[in-house]
């Protein structure tokens, strides 16, 4: 459920999300990819009023996703399912969508696992799958639905480099994320949602220090 | 690193797929026409196994109702013969009617989801059957023959319908093969796994599953055409009979969902069980249901997805493999 939220994202942006299970986090990236339709409001992106446009449309025009619980295409290889990425979202064909998959495949890790079917991967596997698969789309815009969590110190500080290279390269990157250390690293904004509002927005360090905020997430935590 | 598509394994296989075809070509110079005919309902159940998992092994959707592709495409045949049009030119046009046909019933069948979906296709199915049978110059309920096939000999008869079914057969395998091989390959095979993340990935499913759809009417449509010239004699009741739907799921599950080969093996299979039990009867029904029931239990991938799965083994080349990848097997 969502309510009177309004959110811009800009070109070479990051910015994370937290705030408390059922906050309606998820649903703001679901309304953004397409995937629900919203009963009131718009998206738009690049100038273009983007609300009637299905999800297959949002992500050829560079909208790109990760899911929460993984979705893996079980009976395709780990290369096969980034290769849907690549082919059908970015419209690449041939060798120019194999190197790309192939080079997707070494940043996030999985080119050992490449041939491997996709049933078999485990939970952090399959996590590192949905980052692969969005990265193949070649995205302006990525989000990102946790995807951080119950990695090791080394695999959350190759996680940071992989998404702040992104966001350098000019990619605009929506982050949900429990761990507020992690993505403070990358964002430059951080919004904060509760029962479907946006109940604090600003500079990472001014929002995590907000009364509102340590009394709908962090203090919910402790 | 690099993508790999063909092996050894698989050109060797594609390449024996090719001479066995051309060797089929020649089974009715060789054979007696009783042999050829059998031959032809391998081929029709070869045809209808790769249709049924062309739409359910890639695209999801689980029909009942492809029995009504068959019978538009028998009946078209009787229709377009009729008309005086010469019997084998008149099998093609009813092959193409009942994939025409397929278009505007995709835009109806296709709003529904799963069960609706299969249900759905049977109603059509059998709405079909009943304006067949309302229509006396298609011989209404009790049947028809197909009496302009009687000005050919038995034996070129036969022969012909033989390189019909020879020709369709390969013609439909081949589209199915090469759209597997394409671009939109891993697309179809992302939305027999998970439609909604393959829309979120950028496929775009309505308009696969139609592709996938219209292919299939097509194909059960030149099956149907087939089995009117293999039998010379169409009822309603038989024509468009559910058990068509039955013989399909049989032969995919059997020989493996979503994988090219499996289909072929599992109309085998069944030409082999239909051979072998020509009594047929109650009993005969009972133990194809067993035998699809236990398979569905003990084997869910089919026979042929459980050995690509054992050996890493493809031997018609539709998929990717990353070569000089250390460490890793695909069957690992």
């Amino acid at each position: 459920m969502l309510d009177g939220v309004s959110l811009s994202l800009g070109e070479g942006e990051a910015v994370g999300i937290v705030g408390p299970n059922g906050a309606g986090k998820t649903t703001l990236l679901n309304v953004l990819s397409g995937a629900l339709a919203p009963d009131s409001g718009t998206v738009g992106f690049r100038g273009r009023d983007v609300t009637s446009r299905g999800a297959a449309d949002r992500c050829q025009l560079g909208i790109a996703r990760t899911h929460q619980v993984p979705r893996p295409f079980i009976g395709m290889s780990v290369f096969e399912n980034v290769l849907v990425g690549a082919t059908a979202g970015g419209r690449r064909r041939g060798a120019e969508a194999y190197d790309l998959c192939l080079r997707v495949l070494d940043q996030t890790a999985l080119t050992l696992l490449a041939n491997r079917r996709a049933e078999s991967l485990g939970l952090l596997q399959r996590k590192r799958l949905e980052l692969a698969r969005a990265l193949a789309v070649e995205p302006s815009v990525l989000l990102l639905d946790e995807i951080g969590g119950g990695l090791t110190d080394a695999e959350t500080a190759a996680l940071v480099e992989t998404v702040a290279s992104l966001r350098d390269r000019g990619i605009a990157v929506l982050w949900i994320e429990h761990i507020v250390h992690l993505l403070i690293q990358v964002v430059s904004r951080l919004v904060c949602m509760d029962a479907g509002r946006i109940i604090a927005e600003g500079p990472p360090d001014a929002v995590v220090a907000q009364a509102a905020v340590i009394d709908a997430y962090l203090g919910g935590r402790s | 690193m690099r993508v790999q598509r063909w092996t050894r394994t698989s050109k060797l296989f594609t390449g024996a797929t090719l001479a066995i075809a051309v060797l089929l070509a020649t089974v009715p110079l060789v054979f007696e026409s009783d042999v050829v005919q059998k031959l032809t309902n391998l081929l029709i159940l070869v045809l209808l196994a790769a249709m049924w998992n062309a739409l359910a092994g890639y695209g999801g959707l689980l029909s009942v109702g492809q029995q009504a592709f068959i019978g538009i495409g028998a009946y078209g045949t009787v229709f377009f013969a009729g008309l005086g049009v010469s019997p084998y030119l008149a099998m093609v046009l009813a092959t193409l009617v009942a994939g025409a046909i397929s278009v505007p019933i995709s835009f109806l069948a296709l709003r529904l989801r799963a069960a609706q979906f299969a249900i759905g296709m049977w109603v059509i199915a059998e709405v079909i059957s009943i304006l067949v049978r309302l229509d006396q110059n298609l011989g209404a309920g009790t049947g028809i023959s197909l009496i302009q096939l009687n000005q050919y000999a038995p034996n070129f008869r036969q022969a012909y319908t033989f390189w019909l079914a020879l020709g369709f057969t390969v013609i439909f395998l081949s589209a199915l093969f090469f759209l597997l091989r394409s671009p939109l390959g891993v697309s179809l095979q992302a939305i027999r796994d998970d439609e909604d993340a393959a829309r979120s990935l950028g496929v775009r499913v309505a308009a696969r599953k139609r592709l996938l759809f219209v292919l299939a009417g097509f194909g059960c449509g030149a099956a149907g055409v087939l089995i009117g010239a293999n039998t010379l004699f169409i009822e309603p009741g038989s024509i468009f009979s559910v058990q068509w739907s039955a013989y399909m799921i049989f032969m995919v599950l059997v020989g493996g969902l979503g994988t090219f080969e499996g289909p072929i093996l599992g109309a085998i299979l069944l030409f082999w069980i239909r051979t072998t039990f020509t009594q047929g009867g109650p009993w005969y029904l009972v133990g194809l249901g067993a035998t699809a029931a236990l398979f569905a239990l003990a084997l869910p991938r089919g026979i042929w997805g459980t050995i690509e799965e054992r050996l890493g083994l493809r031997l018609l080349p539709v998929g990717y493999r990353v070569v000089e990848v250390t460490g890793e097997k695909r069957s690992a």
